[in-house]
């Protein structure tokens, strides 16, 4: 069985930090338009990541020998959580942020820390995560894109697809096979550092049904990379890459996501007369908010605490993005129930904007049915 | 949720009064009652000068879940909250060891705890005219409460509705948790087609997504008992906070059931499997004190006449 969730709530250096970082949102201010918002964590603006830097809100957690703020998880969770309740563009170092920096700190070489993580933390370099493939979605073990080791490195040939900012990244992190057959599933398969200004590199940016392009298909033609790209032990790649989606499915990310609508809505309820059903549909949205907020903070207690906690950042992820889904779904409903009439353009847009846009919460970083699968194995089912 | 020193004294008593009310079942409910008194965890909440334990009501949670996790039919964690919430206006009470539950009473109606099933019962404490009253009553599970003597007003101001909501919430999310290890259970046991019918795709990702009704359920009841604040003169309660967790915990309760019977099969359906004594529990307690619409309208009235954003709204009051 899944271990019972134990509440936390934030130490109070955590909590204080919270009126900095709304005042730092007063001097860099996020789009006033909710649709706009709406797009916070696809927004990238390297003068707003680099900015965040300068205040030491970029690699919070990392050690300061490496540029770090040598922060508590904590910390960073309520700067992550301003951050995306204001819709601020957070995506240019979020990946490095978020995932990243703690990957290298944890299984990569002393020499890439010492020559990575300082511009990460100054919100200067942007990585992206090289994991899907054409033939490689859910079934990740089954990824093609293959490093052969030569004598000034590792040759690296195949592709990635649906790389979220590769076009406007310094680096990706790519899960490779490196030794064995294709059929070796997690076997010999590892995580290298790829340069994306490396020649034999193409980027094409591929435009979502928003009109948005934030993801991208990079090809891998002959690069050649250095002996210091592999990061960790050879083979051990899959290991990292689970250990690694414990951070990308747990935090505030995965409840937030449709806030700039919820917002937008309660503010132009105000304007109108909510009935009860407004109310109704409002309470149960804020409690589920709620009770989400507080197991993700139980998750990050166990993060704090060094632990991997991969299933029950799996179960959070999915209630969470369940929310974060049903926020559109339930609000076309109640602003219908109306007969259509909507006082608002800015609402509208934010409800057609996240409606056609929310399928993409429970895909990326695994999908819906994946993490149930995870969560039956926790449950001693599989 | 610490303490599991008191869990584990308590736990055995429980569970003796879990197996006499559902397996062997002779349950005598005045003698299990002694048995409680006799523990001395009626005063859990009270303070060591009223000879209690002291403990918040977050750190009694473990055993006011346990409560609920071994079906306990008696109104054990109505009466220790409502100790604790009038310790001095229910001093005669305390002193009698009285069986106390929220509820109902008018003039010439039947008295009526707010909870289902009680086979056990000494006084209703009502909410009545802006005030609170405490009503003596006499009966049985089967034949029902009537009022037996004088109505006493009190002159504390306490909402009485939500507490007693409360007191059954925080047991429902313990019966969830015995739901959906019963169900686990079940799942990895029984086989069909040569194989547990848990390796079954269909069926795990029907049990993740009890689980995730569960583990809410089981947050929101730390929310709500963090919403609950015991002092030596009573219990405050955090009005939003115990509303929005009670609002969660109950919208928990239906796809809890229909996920626990449709993973039993017809065994779950009888009455000698224990699985119905729960479920038949999270379907009265879901309406127990109002559904989750009742406390979710209420939520969100508060969240707009806050003026607040959202968020904003969320943190002062809900986290
Ligand atoms: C906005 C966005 C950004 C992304 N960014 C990145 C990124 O930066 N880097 C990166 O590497 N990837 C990224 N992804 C890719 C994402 O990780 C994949 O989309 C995801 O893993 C699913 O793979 P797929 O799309 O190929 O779907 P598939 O794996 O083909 O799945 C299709 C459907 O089949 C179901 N399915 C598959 N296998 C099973 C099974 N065993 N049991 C039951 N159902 C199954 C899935 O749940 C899904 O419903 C991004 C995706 C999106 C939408």
């Amino acid at each position: 069985m899944i271990p019972w969730p134990q509440r936390q709530t934030l130490p109070a250096s955590a909590e204080a930090l919270r009126s900095e970082v709304r005042a730092f949102l007063v001097a860099h201010p996020p789009a006033a338009a909710a649709d706009v918002r709406a797009r916070s964590w696809m927004g990238f603006d390297a003068a707003f990541s680099q900015a965040l830097g300068e205040r030491g809100w970029v690699g919070l957690t990392l050690p300061t020998q490496y540029g770090g703020g040598g922060g508590s998880a904590f910390d960073r969770y309520v700067i992550l959580e301003e951050l995306l309740a204001a819709g601020a563009p957070v995506s240019a170092h979020w990946i490095a942020d978020r995932q990243s920096a703690p990957l290298l700190l944890r299984f990569g070489s002393d020499s890439q820390r010492r020559e990575l993580l300082p511009r990460i933390c100054a919100g200067e370099l942007y990585f992206c995560i090289g994991m899907s493939e054409p033939g490689a979605g859910s079934d990740l073990a089954s990824v093609s894109t293959r490093a052969v080791p030569n004598d000034q490195g590792w040759l690296l040939n195949g592709s990635k697809l649906w790389t979220t900012n590769a076009d406007r990244c310094h680096y990706m992190i790519a899960l490779a096979r490196t030794s064995g057959q294709h059929g070796d599933r997690q076997q010999g398969l590892s995580q290298l550092l790829v340069d994306l200004s490396l020649p034999g590199i193409t980027i094409r940016p591929i435009r979502d049904l928003a009109g948005d392009a934030h993801f991208n298909e990079v090809f891998f033609d002959n690069v050649q990379l250095p002996h210091d790209a592999l990061i960790g032990a050879e083979g051990d790649g899959w290991q990292q890459v689970t250990a690694e989606l414990a951070f990308e499915r747990s935090g505030p990310e995965r409840i937030l996501s449709a806030m700039a609508l919820l917002e937008c809505w309660c503010d132009w309820l105000r304007l109108c007369e909510a009935d009860t059903g407004d109310q109704r549909t409002l309470g149960e949205l804020v409690s589920r908010l709620a009770v989400l907020r507080s197991l993700s903070l139980s998750i990050t207690a166990q993060l704090a605490q060094g632990q991997s906690p991969v299933i029950p950042a799996a179960l959070v992820k999915d209630l969470g993005t369940t929310f974060e889904q049903d926020i559109p779904a339930m609000l076309a409903d109640q602003i219908g129930r109306r007969g259509g009439e909507h006082g608002r353009v800015e609402l509208m847009r934010t409800l057609a904007y996240t409606s056609i846009i929310a399928p993409t919460y429970s895909l990326r970083g695994g999908t819906r049915e994946i993490l149930r699968g995870l969560i039956a194995r926790g449950m001693g089912l599989r | 949720m610490t303490d599991s020193v008191f869990l584990d004294s308590i736990q055995p008593l429980f569970q003796d009064i879990h197996a006499h009310f559902t397996s062997q079942p002779d349950l005598n409910p005045q003698a299990a009652w002694d048995e409680l008194v006799q523990s001395g965890f009626l005063r859990l909440l009270l303070p060591e000068s009223a000879e209690g334990a002291g403990l918040s009501v977050a750190e009694a949670l473990p055993v006011l879940m346990a409560a609920g996790y071994w079906a306990l039919p008696l109104p054990y964690v109505e009466t220790a909250l409502l100790y604790a919430a009038l310790p001095d206006a229910l001093a005669d009470a305390i002193d009698g060891n009285l069986a106390l539950a929220v509820g109902t009473c008018g003039p010439g109606e039947p008295a009526q705890p707010l909870r289902l099933g009680l086979h056990c019962l000494d006084a209703l404490v009502t909410a009545k005219d802006g005030g609170i009253t405490v009503a003596p009553v006499s009966g049985d599970v089967e034949q029902g409460w009537r009022l037996q003597g004088e109505v006493t007003p009190l002159s504390q101001v306490l909402d009485i509705r939500l507490l007693g909501t409360a007191a059954e919430c925080l047991q429902l999310a313990g019966a969830m948790q015995r739901v959906l290890e019963l169900t686990v259970d079940y799942a990895n046991t029984r086989q069909q087609f040569g194989r547990p019918i848990g390796k079954y795709q269909a069926l795990q990702q029907q049990i993740s997504v009890m689980t995730g009704h569960c583990h809410s359920a089981v947050m929101a009841a730390q929310l709500a008992a963090g919403g609950m604040q015991r002092s030596n003169t009573g219990l405050s309660l955090d009005h939003h906070r115990v509303a929005a967790a009670c609002g969660m915990i109950k919208a928990a309760c239906q796809p809890v059931v229909s996920t626990a019977h449709a993973v039993h099969g017809a065994i779950g359906v009888t009455e000698e499997y224990e699985l119905h004594h729960y479920t038949r529990r999270l379907l009265a307690g879901r309406l127990a004190g109002g559904s989750e619409s009742r406390w979710f309208e209420q939520v969100g009235q508060a969240c707009l006449d806050s003026g607040a954003s959202v968020f904003d709204f969320t943190l002062a009051n809900l986290s």
